[in-house]
C-alpha cells in the first residue's frame, strides 16, 4: 500500500502528460502530421505488432546487431585489458594507441566501415564495436590494476599456472568492474545501432523509424520509438541480469 | 632546459605505438600493399588537413560544429541544472517530475532524431535541440544527486549562523555540487558530439559530420580522415574545457 502510494505522483504526471498528448492533438491545436494523438499510435502499434506482426522482422535484425556488436566489444575490450593489465609491454602500446583514438566520436567511423565492408551488417556491428570496446578496455583495465596483489602471490605460491591463475584470480577478481562496463555500454549499444541505422540501413527498427517519420507517418514512428524503449530497458535487464548472476559473491546494491 | 627535453622525450616515448602504426601504414600505402580505396596516404591526410586548415574550408566546418555542441551543451547545463535544483529542492516536484524524467530516459536518445528533424526541419534549431536533448539528462540528474549528498553538517552550521534558506544554496549548496555539475557535463559531452555528428550526417549542409559522410560517399578518404581527426581533436578540445571549468569552479577540490 505504502509503494502504491508512493507510485500515485509518477503516475499521475504520466497520465497528464498522455491526456495533454491526446488532447493537443484531437482538438487540432497542433495538426496531426506533427503529433497524432496517443490513441492513434496506440491502434497502430495494434496493427504492426499484433494484428499484421510486420515489424519483427525489423526488430530481430536490430537486436542482432545490437548483440553481434555488444558481444565483439565485449569480448575483445576483456581481452585486450587483460593484456595491458597483466604486461607491461602490452600496457605500454594498447594503452598510448587506444587512448588516442578515445575522444574520436566512433559513430565517424561509420562512413569508413561502408566503404570498406559496403552497407552491410559488418560495417554496423563494428562502429557498436568501435564506440563501445573503449569503455569495457578501460574498465578491464583498471578491475585488473585494483586486485589485491596478495592474492596473485598467494595464487602463485600455491603453484597456479598462469592460465590458472587468469581463470582464477584475474578474471573473477575484474568481474565486477566488467560487468559494470558491460552495464554502461548497454544501452550505449542501442543507441549507436540506431543512428547507424539512419546513416546506413535498409531494415532495422531503426531505420524504419527515420523512414516513418520522413514520410511523416509519425504514428508508426512513435510506435517504433516505444519499441527502441523497450528493446532498450530488455537489453540492460539481460545484462544486469546475467551481471549479477556472474558476481553472486558481491553484496547486491 | 635539460628537465622540459627530458619530459618531451618521455612523452614521445609514451606514444611510440602511434609512430609504429603510422609508419606501417605509410609505407603499406606509399608501396600499394594496401589499396587507395582501403587507406589513404598518411602524408596525403596530414596534406589535406593542412591545405584546408590554411585555406579555412575544414576550420569553417569545425567552426561550425564545435559552435553547435557548444551552444546545446551550454544550453543544456542552464536547464539541467535548473531542473535539477528543481527537483531536487522540492519534494513534492520531485515526486511528481522524476518519474518522467527518468522514465524519458528508458528509450534511447538517437531515436528522436527523426522527430525532430520532422518537427524542426534540419536547421540550426534542430541541431541545438538534439544536442539539448542529450547532454539535458546526465547534468540534470547529476544535479539532483549532489543535493542529495550535501553535507548536513555544512547546512546546520550554516543555518545556526542565521543563514537565509537563500544563502544556504547560494553559499553551501551550490558550491557543494558543483563537481557533481561537472562530472556531468563530461559524460554529457562525448554524447553531445556523437549525436552532433549523426545530425550532420542525416542532414546539414556544413559540419564535420556532413563532411566525413559526403567525402564517404565520394570516396575522398584523405578528406575523410581529415574530418575524423579534427573531430577527435574537438572531442578533446571540448573534454578539456570541461575539465579546465571544474578545475577553475572548484579550486578547493584540488
Amino acid at each position: 500500500m505504502e509503494r502504491l502510494r508512493s507510485l500515485g505522483p509518477g503516475l499521475t504526471s504520466f497520465a497528464v502528460v498522455a491526456l495533454v498528448w491526446e488532447g493537443i492533438s484531437r482538438t487540432g491545436l497542433v495538426p496531426r502530421y506533427f503529433l497524432p494523438p496517443l490513441s492513434a499510435v496506440l491502434e497502430e502499434a495494434w496493427l504492426l505488432l499484433v494484428r499484421d506482426s510486420s515489424l519483427y522482422g525489423d526488430i530481430g535484425i536490430s537486436i542482432v546487431r545490437i548483440g553481434a556488436g555488444f558481444a565483439l566489444s565485449l569480448a575483445f575490450g576483456v581481452v585486450c585489458g587483460t593484456a595491458a593489465g597483466l604486461s607491461r609491454r602490452a600496457e605500454s602500446f594498447l594503452v598510448p594507441s587506444i587512448g588516442t583514438i578515445a575522444p574520436v566520436p566512433k559513430v565517424a567511423f561509420l562512413p569508413l566501415f561502408v566503404v570498406w565492408f559496403g552497407i552491410g551488417e559488418l560495417a554496423k556491428i563494428l562502429v557498436v564495436f568501435a564506440n563501445n570496446f573503449y569503455q569495457l578496455f578501460v574498465n578491464t583495465f583498471s578491475g585488473i590494476k585494483e586486485i589485491d596483489q596478495r592474492y596473485l602471490w598467494a595464487g602463485a605460491s600455491m603453484g597456479f599456472s598462469r592460465y590458472e591463475l587468469i581463470r582464477y584470480v584475474v578474471l573473477p577478481g575484474s568481474l565486477p568492474y566488467i560487468i559494470s562496463g558491460a552495464r554502461i555500454t548497454a544501452p550505449v549499444a542501442v543507441v549507436i545501432i540506431v543512428l547507424a541505422e539512419m546513416v546506413a540501413a535498409r531494415n532495422g527498427i531503426g531505420f524504419f523509424t527515420y523512414q516513418m517519420a520522413r514520410d511523416y507517418r509519425l504514428a508508426e514512428m512513435f510506435v517504433g520509438l516505444g519499441v527502441l524503449g523497450v528493446i532498450s530497458i530488455g537489453f540492460d535487464a539481460l545484462v544486469s541480469a546475467v551481471g549479477r548472476r556472474l558476481t553472486h559473491w558481491e553484496p547486491t546494491s | 632546459m635539460r628537465r622540459v627535453s627530458r619530459a618531451l622525450l618521455d612523452g614521445v616515448l609514451y606514444f611510440y605505438p602511434l609512430f609504429i602504426l603510422a609508419a606501417l601504414w605509410e609505407i603499406g600505402t606509399a608501396f600499394e600493399l594496401i589499396g587507395e580505396d582501403v587507406l589513404p596516404r598518411l602524408d596525403y591526410v596530414f596534406a589535406t588537413l593542412w591545405r584546408g586548415l590554411g585555406d579555412g574550408e575544414l576550420l569553417w566546418h569545425t567552426g561550425v560544429s564545435l559552435f553547435r555542441v557548444a551552444g546545446g551543451m551550454v544550453i543544456a547545463c542552464l536547464l539541467g541544472v535548473a531542473f535539477g535544483l528543481w527537483t531536487g529542492l522540492s519534494k513534492r516536484w520531485d515526486a511528481y517530475l522524476m518519474p518522467l524524467l527518468v522514465g524519458s530516459q528508458a528509450f534511447p536518445r538517437s531515436a528522436l532524431l527523426p522527430l525532430f528533424i520532422v518537427w524542426l526541419g534540419l536547421g540550426e534549431t534542430q541541431k541545438l535541440v538534439v544536442i539539448v536533448s542529450v547532454a539535458f539528462f546526465p547534468i540534470m540528474i547529476n544535479t539532483y544527486e549532489g543535493l542529495k549528498r550535501v553535507n548536513e553538517a555544512h547546512v546546520w552550521a550554516a543555518r545556526s549562523m542565521g543563514y537565509s534558506n537563500r544563502e544556504i544554496l547560494r553559499l553551501v549548496k551550490i558550491p557543494s555540487i558543483l563537481p557533481y555539475i561537472i562530472s556531468g557535463l563530461r559524460i554529457a559531452v562525448p554524447m553531445s558530439v556523437t549525436m552532433m555528428v549523426v545530425a550532420e550526417m542525416v542532414g546539414a549542409y556544413s559540419g564535420l559530420g556532413q563532411l566525413v559522410i559526403i567525402a564517404g560517399q565520394t570516396y575522398e578518404l584523405a578528406r575523410m580522415f581529415a574530418g575524423i581527426v579534427l573531430l577527435g581533436l574537438m572531442g578533446l578540445l571540448l573534454d578539456s574545457a570541461v575539465e579546465a571549468l571544474g578545475r577553475w569552479s572548484t579550486p578547493w577540490n584540488r
